[in-house]
């Protein structure tokens, strides 16, 4: 079975830089999972961090729905598509086993009311369904095979139907997400990991202080959303923290770390590591060792 | 099966205070492996950090004795962990990944370069092989039995006819890791698993802080070696940081909780621990809370 990881960076410079810190922190950590970019972006490291490198051509309206192209695009078993805006901070394996035979997967929780995409409630009144699943597209694990290409048929056929059903954002984007939770619905196809798997969390809802640190492999906060909860996720979805200077610390940091091994090598000690060596030996021979 | 995980302190007397940090820091994280030692460094404060003591005089190729283990105890599988090192995670893992295996250990495949022990392409050309597996010494597992008998034949034949390998000595002896090598090579038995199992880690490379704490079972630091990679590993060989003060403070503390231990008995309360709860109950109780 092969496994990819699949992200996009289309458009702006700036989603570029999102996709590489995925990537690198991916590196980072020593995940082996094949990676591949969709990307219209050229002049970027791309090889730095990524295996495959996919040129992007199509309608940006429907960019969100490119995510579930990576069965045509590649030759992938298992597909999962991660936000470029994320990082990563355990390796994915437990993610890939959890998936492993269920087709389709996010994770989430069955909603029947309040506001997503328009009115929950409403929504399922008319499509004669109880719920429709709720989740973040920034995480999408799938598998190849006829279900799920019938699956994402659904899918995308909702998406032609989105404005009439009331699926709208702010701007002219088609969003995949409440799509995909109506098609999870009316199907009975795919599965909803619970969020306590913690395999992804945006943070939203945060309590007090997001601990993110790259070079300590850190990533944990608590936060408040189906409820108060500690959270250590395996992929830390940055969304709105985009707008954050943590963030693009941590993206500098993957960065700087990059350009390090390019320009070091193996076992590189520094200067001053070298230093604290002599000195530390000194100490140890007359004061500790005796 | 009958396990021993063991380790080797001939010679100057800080040898036998690498193995004791050794020990304690097994015994500290509650691996119940029998742990055993073989010295002929003479001292009764072995136990209770090993469980059997070995004494022998010095071989006459101290790197060669890790492979001798049946004929100093009995066993059927051992796992040689270098003195210098401190464990901070318990071994189940590592004993599952060589479970079956002849011999194992850690590292990745080489055709060339001469970062280990000389010209590999000029030790390739002498002896017919077309790659060697490259691995750190400090930590190598085998099993009692047929296949790695002829294994370890093998590592016995290329000590012997060191000159002709195209391999350097090591600090005026015979290397163990390249003999090893050759020997699986030439066998083609044992496993090599990836370095990214972080299974052992020497620290060789580091970028930034070594974050080494005995008492909070923390080791991890990020490190440029065949890739630049976030580590946190089940051993830490402190090879080189044997002359960091970092690493004697963490022996020194596993000697003092050690001494504790004999000090104090079970669920023991300091005064000042006593202290703490007399006053924090007294607020708990002006504020109703008990």
């Amino acid at each position: 079975m092969k496994r990819i990881v699949f992200t996009i960076a289309v458009g702006k410079p700036k989603f570029a830089e999102c996709a590489l810190g995925l990537g690198r922190s991916l590196k980072l950590i020593g995940d082996t999972t094949h990676r591949v970019v969709l990307t219209d972006l050229d002049d970027m490291p791309w090889e730095d961090c990524f295996d495959e490198v996919i040129p992007y051509t199509g309608d940006i309206k429907w960019i969100f729905f490119e995510k579930l192209t990576a069965l045509d695009r590649t030759d992938a078993d298992q597909i999962l598509f991660i936000d470029s805006d994320s990082l990563v901070f355990r390796r994915l394996d437990p993610i890939f086993e959890a998936g492993n035979g269920k087709g389709f997967c996010v994770q989430g929780e069955w909603i029947s009311s309040g506001d997503w995409y328009g009115d929950v409630a409403e929504t399922c009144r008319t499509r004669g369904v109880e719920a429709i699943g709720q989740f973040n597209g920034g995480m999408i694990y799938y598998e190849r095979s006829e279900e799920v290409r019938s699956f994402f048929a659904k899918v995308d056929e909702l998406g032609q139907q989105a404005r009439g059903l009331g699926f709208q954002r702010d701007d002219p984007l088609v969003p995949d997400e409440p799509c995909i939770g109506l098609a999870l619905a009316e199907t009975g196809f795919g599965t909803l990991w619970p969020d306590n798997t913690d395999f992804q969390n945006s943070a939203t809802g945060l309590i007090g202080k997001l601990d993110l640190d790259v070079m300590r492999n850190r990533c944990g906060f608590l936060c408040r959303r189906y409820g108060v909860r500690y959270v250590e996720p395996i992929i830390f979805h940055a969304s709105r923290y985009i707008n954050f200077l943590i963030y693009w610390k941590q993206l500098d940091r993957l960065k700087w770390l990059s350009e390090y091994e390019k320009k070091r090598g193996f076992g590189y000690m520094s200067p001053g590591h070298k230093l604290k060596r002599s000195i530390h030996k000194r100490l140890i021979k007359w004061w500790i060792r005796p | 099966m009958n396990r021993a995980v063991f380790t080797l302190a001939f010679g100057a007397p800080k040898y036998a205070k690498f193995a004791l940090g050794l020990g304690r820091s097994l015994r500290l994280i509650g691996d119940s492996t029998r742990r055993i030692v073989v010295t002929d460094i003479r001292r009764d404060d072995w136990q209770p950090a090993f469980d059997e003591v070995v004494y022998v005089p010095r071989p006459e190729n101290p790197y060669h004795a890790k492979f001798r283990a049946f004929d100093y105890f009995d066993a059927d599988e051992a796992l040689f962990i270098d003195a210098d090192s401190l464990v901070f995670r318990r071994l189940d893992p590592i004993w599952k990944a060589f479970a079956g295996q002849p011999i194992g250990v850690q590292g990745w495949t080489i055709s060339h370069g001469d970062e280990w022990h000389g010209d590999i392409s000029k030790v390739l050309n002498q002896t017919g092989f077309s790659q060697l597996n490259q691995f750190n010494g400090g930590l190598v597992y085998y099993e009692n039995g047929g296949d790695s008998r002829r294994v370890l034949d093998q590592v016995e034949h290329y000590r012997q006819i060191y000159d002709q390998t195209g391999f350097n000595p090591f600090r005026g002896h015979v290397p163990d890791e390249t003999c090893l090598s050759l020997a699986m090579a030439k066998t083609g038995l044992g496993l090599c698993v990836p370095d990214r199992r972080d299974y052992m880690n020497t620290g060789v490379g580091l970028i930034g802080d070594l974050r080494m704490d005995i008492r909070r079972a923390e080791c991890s630091f990020v490190c440029r070696r065949r890739e630049l990679r976030f580590v946190r590993p089940y051993v830490f060989h402190a090879h080189l940081y044997s002359q960091f003060l970092v690493y004697w403070k963490q022996l020194k503390e596993l000697e003092k909780l050690e001494a504790y231990e004999k000090a104090h008995p079970f669920g023991w309360l300091s005064p000042g621990h006593k202290l703490r709860r007399s006053i924090e109950r007294r607020i708990l109780k002006s504020q109703g809370r008990i």
